[in-house]
Formats: C-alpha cells, structure tokens, sequence
C-alpha cells in the first residue's frame, strides 16, 4: 500500500459507515486513479472527501420537522470549529504574559515561528474542535472524551499556576510595568471563578438535567466546552478575541444543542444568546480608561449566561419530556 | 430542477453525454469539455453523482474491478439529457444578454 493509498483509506473514515461499505472501494478507485501521476497524496481530494463524508454523516441524522434547521446548525458548528482553529492560530500569547503565567521549563518550547504560543489555549482549542465535530458527526463517545480531555486541560492549568490566585501586585508589574497590570488584574479574578465555578457546574447539569444518555452527554459536552472556553477566553485573550470569545461561545452552545444529535434542549441556549449578546456590545465599547466597570458587567453577565443556560436547559427538556422528573 | 445548477454538476452531465463513464473517466471528461479549467473531486463528484441519481438524471450502469481498483459506470437518462439541455439554453439565453450589449453589431 502506497502512502497515498494509506491516506486516502484514512479519508474515507469520514463517511458514514454504511456508505463506506457500499462505495469505499469505488471512491478509493476514483482518488488514486485522479492522483496517479502524483507522488505526494492530493490534499485537495482529501479535504473533498472528508467534507462529502461530514455532510453525508449530517444528511443521515437529519430528520424532519426541524431537519433544515439542524442541517444549518451542524454547518455552524463546523464553521464554529474552523473558526475556532483560526482564533487558536491567531492565540498568540504576549510575551509578559506567557513568561508570567508558566513554569520557564516550559516556555521555551511553544516559541513556533517566532510567536509564543500558548499551549493550553492550543490544547483548548484540539479539545473543543474535536469535541464539535465528533458531536454533529454523531461520533458521541469521541466528543465526550475530547470534552473531557478539555476539562481536564484547564484544571491542570490551575494546577500548575498555583499563584495565579493571588500573586501580589509587584509581581506582575515588574515584568512589563503599564499594560501588563491590567491583564494580571482581571487574570486574577477569571483564574478564581473559573476554579470554583467550572466542576460544580458541569456534571450536575449534565445528570440532573436529562434522564436519558443522549441528551445527558450531549449537554455535558455543551456545558463543558462552555465553561473551558469561557474561563480561558477571559483568562487568556483579554481583548478583542475575548469579546469574540463570547459571541462565538453561545453561538457554538447553539449550535451544538441544535445540532443532529438531539435537538430537544434548544431552547436552552436562548437565554445565553440573550444575555451574552448585549454583554459582548458592552464589552467591546467599554471603556478602556475604566476597565474594573467592564471587567465586572463582563463577569457578571458569563455568570448570568452560565446560570440562564443551566435552568433553561433543565425546564425545557423536562417540558419536552413531559414533565418526567429527572431520575439521578 | 428550479434551482440554478453548480458547474461541476453541469459538466458531470455533459460528460456522460458522450456515453457511459466510471468515476475517473467523468473527472477527465470534464476537464476536457472545460479545457482544464474545471478540476472535479472525488468527493465533489460522489457529492453530485449521488444527488443526480436520485433525481433520475443518472443511473449506475455496470461495473469492473481494474488493476485492483473498483470501477463503476454511470450513464445519463433521457430525463438528464432534458434537464442539462435545458441549462444549456439558459446559459446561453444568459451569455446573450451580455454580448448583445458588447457587440450589437454581431448579435441579432
């Protein structure tokens, strides 16, 4: 087998299974008689068939009424995900920051092309995606274990900067006096609540909320992508890709809860588009001279999104499972 | 077909116009019929293929196993040949338009 050949097989693993049984052989056939004068694999060919396996895999779960809609949400869910990969490329850490916030045994090494990267909003990053769009390929076990390497991600964070609670002021500032107060300030405060916030909310959500398996993973994949991701936005890119990291967050909980896999709790992510919408205007037109007005409405309102998204998600699946009370 | 018609789906059909073809052979057709400007994919063409034949536009027609390699054919239906046949006409009626207003002359 060339490595091509090798390749292209892998390829064909984004079909579902069935159609890859019946066609597999014949598609296989196709790409290595298209690329023959080829000695490197066709990256084109490639992507063509891994997107033609990700819509087929979305075609096959879609099922009328809600089947455009969800077919819609599981495209945003992917186009959230490569979204997503952008703003990781685009994560660069500044250097105070990075020098900072790690063990200097470590930060040598994430100096990739001459930009400090940081490498848990890279492993946040692989985590979610991977998460996403093993959800809306229906691939549930794959998305739970990315969701959970994700988590896992962010607690070994706060692990390994155990003074990122309370480092005292002098600190930071030495390092880069000026800019750098203002981001170890509200670093601080998000390092905290994301602590305490983060692991109570979760699992409770995920097996209070739904009785069934489905609905329970589904949810806990949702509000653990959730919470990472804002915990590491506010943490990590204070700024504008923070303010994108709160629209694009509800939108991918929307998504995501919209997507093939189980569609009842939808509604749930109405209130956190509500709240976070609003919040994200806010904090983009903050102003910079004042940011402790900012940082506050900020937290509050992930907080009021959190919370919303929570009880909204636990009323509607029961309204839709008939009032079934939860059986944990 | 109410909706406008993707290239690559017009030129799969104008491939098979000349007679049966296996995957592979579609692609080549097509770059051909375009003079190389319309480069199919595997994935592109499975994609069409797929919701052509549902459509009745286009139907399996035999297959062979060459060299290994799995190869099914695909022909075009009379209800394909009408419906690429009439996207011609459009096209045409379309490209029209636009050259009336370059060369008056010509056109007319």
């Amino acid at each position: 087998m060339t490595p091509s050949e090798r390749i292209y097989r892998a390829a064909l693993a984004a079909y579902p299974r069935d159609y890859r049984a019946a066609r597999g052989d014949e598609v296989l056939g196709t790409m290595l008689d298209a690329t023959e004068a080829r000695r490197l694999p066709d990256v084109r060919e490639v992507g063509s068939v891994v997107a033609d396996g990700y819509r087929r895999r979305v075609l096959a779960s879609v099922t009328p009424p809600l089947g455009a809609l969800r077919a819609g949400a599981a495209w945003a869910a992917f186009a959230l995900a490569v979204l997503t990969a952008a703003v990781a490329v685009l994560g660069v850490m500044r250097e105070d920051h990075l020098a900072t916030s790690l063990p200097a045994s470590l930060a040598p090494s994430l100096h990739v092309l001459g930009l400090a990267i940081s490498p848990w909003f890279a492993a946040f990053a692989v985590t979610s995606i991977g998460a996403l769009v093993a959800l809306v390929a229906s691939e549930r076990r794959a998305a739970i274990a990315f969701a959970l390497a994700g988590v896992a991600v962010q607690v070994w964070e706060v692990a390994f900067r155990p003074a990122a609670g309370f480092p005292g002021p002098t600190a930071t500032s030495q390092r880069t006096p000026g800019r750098t107060s203002r981001r170890s300030r509200v670093s601080r405060g998000t390092g905290s609540s994301r602590a305490s916030s983060s692991p109570p909310a979760s699992p409770s959500r995920g097996r209070g909320a739904c009785p069934g398996s489905a609905c329970g993973s589904r949810r806990l994949v949702v509000s653990l992508v959730l919470v990472a991701g804002l915990a590491l936005a506010m943490d990590h890119l204070y700024g504008a890709v923070a303010a994108l990291g709160i629209v694009l967050l509800p939108l991918l909980a929307a998504a995501v809860a919209l997507s093939p896999l189980d569609p009842r709790p939808a509604l749930a992510c109405v209130p956190l588009l509500v709240t976070a919408l609003p919040l994200a205007w806010t904090y983009v037109h903050a102003d910079p001279t004042t940011p402790a007005a900012g940082d506050l409405t900020v937290l509050a309102g992930i907080l009021l999104g959190i919370v919303a998204f929570a009880v909204a998600g636990t009323t509607s699946a029961h309204r839709l499972r008939g009032g079934t009370p939860p059986q944990s | 077909m109410t909706e406008t018609m993707r290239e690559p789906t017009y030129f799969v059909l104008a491939a098979l116009l000349d007679g049966r073809l296996h995957g592979y052979g579609i692609i080549k057709r097509a770059t051909e019929l375009s003079d190389g400007r319309v480069r199919i994919t595997a994935g592109t063409l499975y994609g069409a293929i797929d919701r052509l034949i549902e459509q009745g536009l286009v139907a399996p027609d035999g297959e062979e196993t060459v060299s290994g390699r799995l190869r099914r054919y695909y022909r075009i239906t009379g209800e394909g040949e009408r419906v690429v046949a009439e996207e011609a006409a459009r096209l045409r009626a379309a490209s029209e338009v636009v050259a009336r207003r370059l060369h008056p002359a010509e056109a007319s």
